[in-house]
């Protein structure tokens, strides 16, 4: 896996899961976590204020074709995220066992390369769902007692 | 993780990569752009007169069914081992894609505008050059993740890669001259 900077960034559009990553409602796009080393293709729109871009959640896979994106994001600003060098290259998650809010979280520790995504849960500002590729073919979904604020501080 | 230019004397394997050098082009090579993240087993083979080295190249490393390719080019170990350790400018690269691979649309062929595209260094597996017109294009070669494997015309020289590897921006400057073809 390549080296990776994760950076937070409003998605206007993503084609993935049906463009459900999005919803209709949220016109100003949906803010997540994301990472560099899933990038490919970027090119401006919008007169250079937005960027389209595919992504992909496991760029190792050679089942993943990559989802089209459309960030609220400068070609510049997506620059320098990808030419920045973080100061921890590992994030402490408190996962959530079985994704259940009422247990205990558990802290874990991941490399950021492996992190997908991140996006705040909708039932409660203190939590955020994390997608994270467990090496090989694995892609793990799980619910976390962060936020993606918190999550990125981490690398920095 | 680097791109670098070097003159290839030698590219082997089973596949079409075999082609990449032609027969004219034995005795004096062909330029490529090739990345340091695709290179192992480097062997020193210069002499006293010439700096030569072979390694094994890998078109896509993340593909397990990849074998392999055996180049020789114009670098010595030591300069090897310094490329290696050197830093691009970025790890990015923004590249006027040519539409379609052709520079010429039609009727009665204008050039096509290129599309600004940015990669990352990491995606490359080589450039090279265009041959009607290597002044102006040259051939990339990139992976989109882990298996689609893209060949696209780019309308910069492999002088102008190679500065904005290194500065970000291209310094030199190239003049052409376009043959009009009469119908």
């Amino acid at each position: 896996m390549n080296k990776g900077v994760l950076f937070p960034a409003t998605v206007l559009k993503w084609q993935l899961k049906s463009w459900r990553m999005v919803p209709e409602w949220e016109a100003s796009g949906v803010s997540y976590l994301l990472n560099t080393n899933r990038l490919d293709s970027i090119r401006e729109t919008n007169v250079g204020a937005d960027t389209t871009m595919y992504y992909f959640l496991n760029p190792d896979d050679h089942r993943d074709n990559g989802d089209f994106m459309v960030l609220d994001a400068t070609l510049a600003v997506l620059y320098s995220f990808i030419d920045a060098t973080p100061t921890h290259a590992s994030v402490t998650l408190s996962i959530y066992p079985d994704n259940d809010y009422t247990q205990t979280p558990v802290d874990t520790e991941v490399l950021t390369d492996d992190i997908a995504l991140a996006v705040g849960d909708t039932i409660s500002a203190a939590r955020c769902w994390v997608v994270y590729v467990a090496k090989g073919f694995e892609i793990k979904q799980v619910l976390c007692n962060n936020t993606t604020a918190n999550i990125w501080f981490q690398t920095l | 993780m680097n791109l670098f230019l070097a003159t290839v004397w030698k590219w082997q394997d089973l596949r079409d990569s075999s082609n990449r050098i032609s027969a004219r082009e034995t005795a004096t090579g062909r330029q490529f752009i090739l990345n340091t993240n695709r290179i192992t087993d480097i062997k020193d083979l210069s002499t006293l007169t010439e700096n030569r080295c072979s390694f094994l190249y890998a078109d896509n490393p993340s593909d397990r069914r990849e074998s392999c390719s055996f180049l020789e080019v114009n670098k010595s170990q030591a300069e090897m081992e310094a490329i290696i350790d050197s830093v691009p400018h970025s790890q990015a690269l923004t590249l006027p894609f040519q539409p379609k691979k052709e520079p010429w649309g039609a009727p009665c062929f204008p050039l096509r505008t290129p599309v600004d595209t940015t990669i990352g260094i990491w995606s490359v597996t080589y450039f090279t050059e265009y041959n009607p017109d290597p002044d102006n294009y040259c051939w990339l070669c990139y992976y989109k993740g882990a298996f689609k494997r893209i060949e696209v015309l780019v309308n910069y020289s492999l002088e102008d890669i190679e500065d904005i590897v290194e500065t970000g921006t291209t310094t030199s400057t190239t003049t052409s001259t376009t043959e009009v073809r009469e119908q």
